[in-house]
């Protein structure tokens, strides 16, 4: 449980999860648990495991990513979750903004000139 | 004993989930359920008999339904019943079927009552711009006179009778030449490039309102 794990957490989240939900899928595509427990592995990104699936449903939806059942070795086979074009760019797009906002947002929080 | 009530245990998880997302549309809902009970079978991979325990821990790590209904909130489509009245998915569909049979049977009183409410829900629906509705309004009865008026005049005058049975006065010229033979042609066409112009009006009537309804 992180401090603050209220509404304040929650919209930063709102803001932000779904990107990083995006740049772990370019990295590699991958399967729903395994997401989730990438995610959830620090307490930040997301509150509990199940919100992934909101949003994952929300993704594929938009044409952000796509899904394709494959073969598991120990199981039953396995929805894995592929980035798509269109999330490429959206994801691109995010990080163009939210790299000079972060940096922003550290400058004021510790006074640093811009 | 284990296994049944691991399994008991997962239903019953997912269908609290199921009941805590019944706000969303049908579709999505059980996109999210089955991601979900995806997440378990996999976790859950490679033991026919999970024990409780372990069922226990994957479902607390899931959390609360009502925790992943609420990441649905906002950004989903509104409730069925949130939708105002006149903005609901039968309207588009509703209002041009009641323009189509009114104006098609138009003789019929029934009808004529149906192509009057079906521009009263046109105008009073906020699903299309006034030009829309206007539209809406005009083309089915211009197209309906269209059609009537000119089969109307040309049975009246009977050309090609008198062109072929009146006897030719000296100082009357009458050009019959093709005219026999062709002059049906544009009667039939006509007809048909103005339902054929109806269709599309009806199409873009239907598509645009549809595209407004809230989502």
């Amino acid at each position: 449980m992180v401090p603050g794990d209220g509404p304040l957490l929650a919209n930063l989240r709102r803001g932000a999860l779904e990107y990083c939900v995006l740049a772990l899928l370019r990295r590699d595509e991958s399967y729903g648990l395994d997401i989730a427990q990438a995610l959830s592995s620090d307490g930040v990104l997301i509150g509990s495991e199940g919100t992934l699936y909101p949003l994952l449903s929300r993704l594929r939806r938009g044409g952000l990513v796509t899904t394709s059942w494959r073969e598991s070795p120990a199981g039953p086979p396995r929805r894995y979750y592929t980035l798509t074009t269109k999330g490429t760019a959206a994801l691109q797009d995010f990080e163009q903004v939210w790299v000079p906002f972060r940096n922003a947002v550290d400058r004021a929080l510790t006074g640093e000139p811009a | 004993m284990s296994t049944s009530h691991g399994i008991d245990q997962v239903d019953r998880y997912l269908r609290e989930l199921s009941a805590a997302l019944s706000g969303l549309p049908s579709s999505e809902r059980d996109d999210v359920v089955a991601g979900v009970r995806e997440h378990i079978d996999a976790a859950l991979a490679g033991t026919d008999d999970p024990a409780a325990a372990d069922v226990e821990r994957v479902l607390r790590d899931l959390g609360d339904p009502l925790a992943i209904a609420a990441e649905t909130t906002g950004r989903y489509p509104p409730r069925a019943d949130a939708v105002p009245l006149l903005q609901r998915e039968w309207v588009p569909a509703a209002v041009v079927l009641s323009l189509v049979l009114g104006t098609v049977f138009f003789w019929a009183v029934v009808s004529l009552v149906l192509w009057v409410l079906g521009v009263v829900l046109l105008w009073l629906s906020p699903l299309w711009r006034v030009g829309e509705k206007v539209l809406g309004t005009l083309a089915f009865p211009g197209a309906a006179l269209a059609i009537a008026v000119p089969s109307l005049v040309t049975v009246g005058s009977g050309s090609d009778v008198d062109c072929v049975s009146a006897p030719v006065r000296s100082d009357e010229v009458i050009d019959c030449a093709g005219d026999g033979g062709t002059s049906w042609l544009p009667m039939a066409l006509w007809p048909a490039v103005v339902v054929a112009i109806l269709v599309g009006v009806s199409i873009v009537l239907w598509r645009r309102g549809a595209a407004r309804i809230p989502r």
